[in-house]
């Protein structure tokens, strides 16, 4: 009999290793799949359909209520808040909130088959929750280069072909459907807010306003400009959280992580790209002497231009050793450089690649 | 840097066989630099990437040159930035795309007025917010280009939180024109697809463009 207790919870492990191998393989080859065919015309928006919305008259209805919300609570409590309370303050309560929904996280990247992502999630957790003191701070992003990976129950299910179903937009929680509901639902059990909300409704309700004023206050304006831009605010909400949601559901449903994450490492110093000044091309700061540098460029070019480009850096410059690596996807051009007398040489390199292009130019160790 | 240490290795490595380089290179430089030449000037002028982020940069210097901020000269920055959006965007392209079936079905003039209302209505609600720009950051990552269709990938780093902003450029005569935007997913020019296509199953032509006017005259007020 004991055995039997033990050998079941191990059984369960190894079945959840299995699914979870199973999925992330399955995940990839439907990503390669998709890749080819479900990729429309180069730049074109995939049609996604019209929308359902049987429920307009009510959805319209909570609509203005939460426009009105905005305007007549959220609103001007932010603008109060954010008044007492400075900005820096109130950025780290945002990534302390977000820092407590690492669980959501974890567990729907792992759901999704995404196991590698999973434990980038993790360790974003455990680094902020130590490191980033309780997650105030995100050291995991800004020291470790892990960006978070957003992910939850709703694109879950996405993922695994279920239907948005009817468009629902929700008194207090805004715009949102029958799919995204349900996984709203599930996501509530693993939010340590709601188990503060089930001992103590006050409290969990008093987080969430919270969490809502603080989250505003960073972003007050945004709501304005949008509303102002759109000729029909209640179509244009409803249609930039349909394709909003599909995006975030379609990166995974590709098989690429999101385009947006950048690949590149944990970047020491950028030169030439945060774009201050009009010349595209100039370097900003003088760097800070170090044993040897590298003048690293990551490009848009082809890997062909720029192997061209550093043969010719090798025929100008002996003595500095070139190199041209592929990284995920993007190409680096890097120059190791002596301290001392070759520094301007590197600093014109870069230059000179950076009028000629290319898209980022860093100085690393 | 792990990656770093990666390529001074493999640099190292290099290193070693310098000879080899060395012969290597006489050769090269022979082709390369007429190769190079020719290929990077031409890579420059065309790649989607400078072409936005030259404009992005010259509308920043514009707003943080402080003798336009005076509020004499407001109209006058204002017309600068919008000059520069008109010479990369193109608002054609976009009328044509928002308005989709519709757009065959409308004579030249109404298309034309259309246009007009449209570019009035993003210059309106999209260039005077660039006016209230307070030290964003942009960041280019990376361009994808295939035939005549490019797309430009970049952060707007605000508030230390990313929103990424996507640029969708056509090439025609040899000019990269943008023809939608991106932002968190969001195409601008799907969504007013989708609210002109609403108010036009409801409303006809001229409905929809008394609309557009009212919104248009309304912004120019404020």
């Amino acid at each position: 009999m004991k055995n039997r207790d033990s050998f079941s919870p191990q059984v369960c492990r190894v079945c959840f290793c299995c699914l979870a191998i199973w999925l992330g393989s399955m995940t990839m080859a439907l990503g390669q799949d998709v890749a080819v065919d479900d990729e429309p015309a180069f730049g074109e928006e995939q049609d996604i359909g019209q929308i359902s919305d049987p429920l307009e008259p009510i959805n319209r209805a909570f609509f203005h209520f939460n426009d009105k919300l905005y305007f007549w609570v959220f609103k001007p409590a932010s603008q109060g808040y954010s008044y007492f309370i400075a900005e820096d303050v109130r950025m780290c309560v945002r990534s302390f909130l977000k820092n407590l929904l690492a669980p959501v996280r974890i567990v729907n990247n792992l759901l999704q088959g995404k196991v590698a992502d999973s434990g980038v999630e993790t360790a974003r957790f455990v680094i902020n929750s130590t490191l980033g003191i309780a997650g105030l701070a995100d050291p995991a992003k800004n020291e470790f280069g892990l960006s978070p990976k957003d992910e939850d129950l709703g694109q879950t299910l996405g993922v695994y072909g279920l239907g948005e179903g009817i468009y629902i937009c929700w008194p207090f929680f805004g715009p949102s459907n029958m799919r995204d509901t349900i996984g709203l639902a599930g996501d509530f059990f693993l939010s340590p807010v709601s188990y503060l909300a089930m001992s103590d409704p006050g409290a969990g309700v008093a987080v969430q306003a919270g969490r809502e004023v603080n989250n505003t206050s960073l972003t007050l304006g945004d709501y304005e400009d949008f509303k102002e831009a759109a000729i029909d605010p209640y179509v244009a909400l409803r249609d930039a959280y349909r394709q909003y949601r599909q995006k975030k559901i379609r990166d995974v449903a590709v098989g690429n992580d999101s385009v947006y994450i950048s690949s590149f490492g944990p970047i020491e110093k950028t030169y030439a790209q945060e774009t201050t000044g009009p010349v595209s091309s100039e370097l900003e700061h003088e760097p800070v002497l170090v044993d040897d540098y590298f003048v690293q460029v990551g490009t848009s070019f082809d890997a062909e231009k720029v192997l061209l480009m550093r043969q010719t850096l090798l025929a100008m410059n002996m003595e500095s050793v070139v190199m041209v690596s592929e990284r995920e996807g993007h190409n680096f051009y890097a120059l190791e450089v002596p301290a001392g007398e070759k520094f301007a040489l590197a600093k014109q390199e870069a230059q000179r690649l950076c009028a000629a292009g290319f898209s980022e130019a860093r100085v690393g160790q | 840097m792990s990656a770093g240490h990666e390529i001074m290795l493999e640099a190292k490595m290099k290193n070693g066989n310098r000879w080899y380089l060395k012969f290597l290179a006489a050769i090269v430089l022979a082709t390369a630099i007429f190769g190079i030449g020719h290929g990077v000037s031409q890579a420059a002028a065309t790649d989607p990437v400078v072409v936005i982020k030259d404009a992005v940069d010259e509308i920043i210097a514009i707003l943080q040159d402080e003798k336009l901020s005076a509020p004499a000269r407001k109209a006058e920055r204002k017309n600068r930035v919008v000059t520069i959006v008109e010479k990369k965007f193109d608002f054609r392209e976009m009328s044509m795309r928002t308005l989709a079936k519709h757009w065959q079905e409308r004579t030249p003039e109404e298309q034309d007025r259309f246009v007009s209302l449209f570019k009035k209505l993003l210059e309106n609600t999209y260039i005077v917010k660039i006016e209230t720009y307070s030290g964003e950051k942009v960041v280019f990552k990376k361009a994808a280009v295939q035939g005549n269709k490019a797309i430009v990938y970049s952060d707007l780093i605000r508030k230390k939180v990313e929103t990424p902003v996507n640029y969708k450029l056509k090439n025609s005569d040899n000019h990269w024109m943008v023809y939608d935007v991106e932002v968190e997913g969001v195409s601008l020019v799907n969504n007013y697809r989708t609210q002109f296509a609403s108010i036009l199953s409801k409303d006809n032509f001229a409905g929809l463009l008394a609309k557009l006017e009212e919104k248009v005259s309304k912004g120019a007020v404020e």
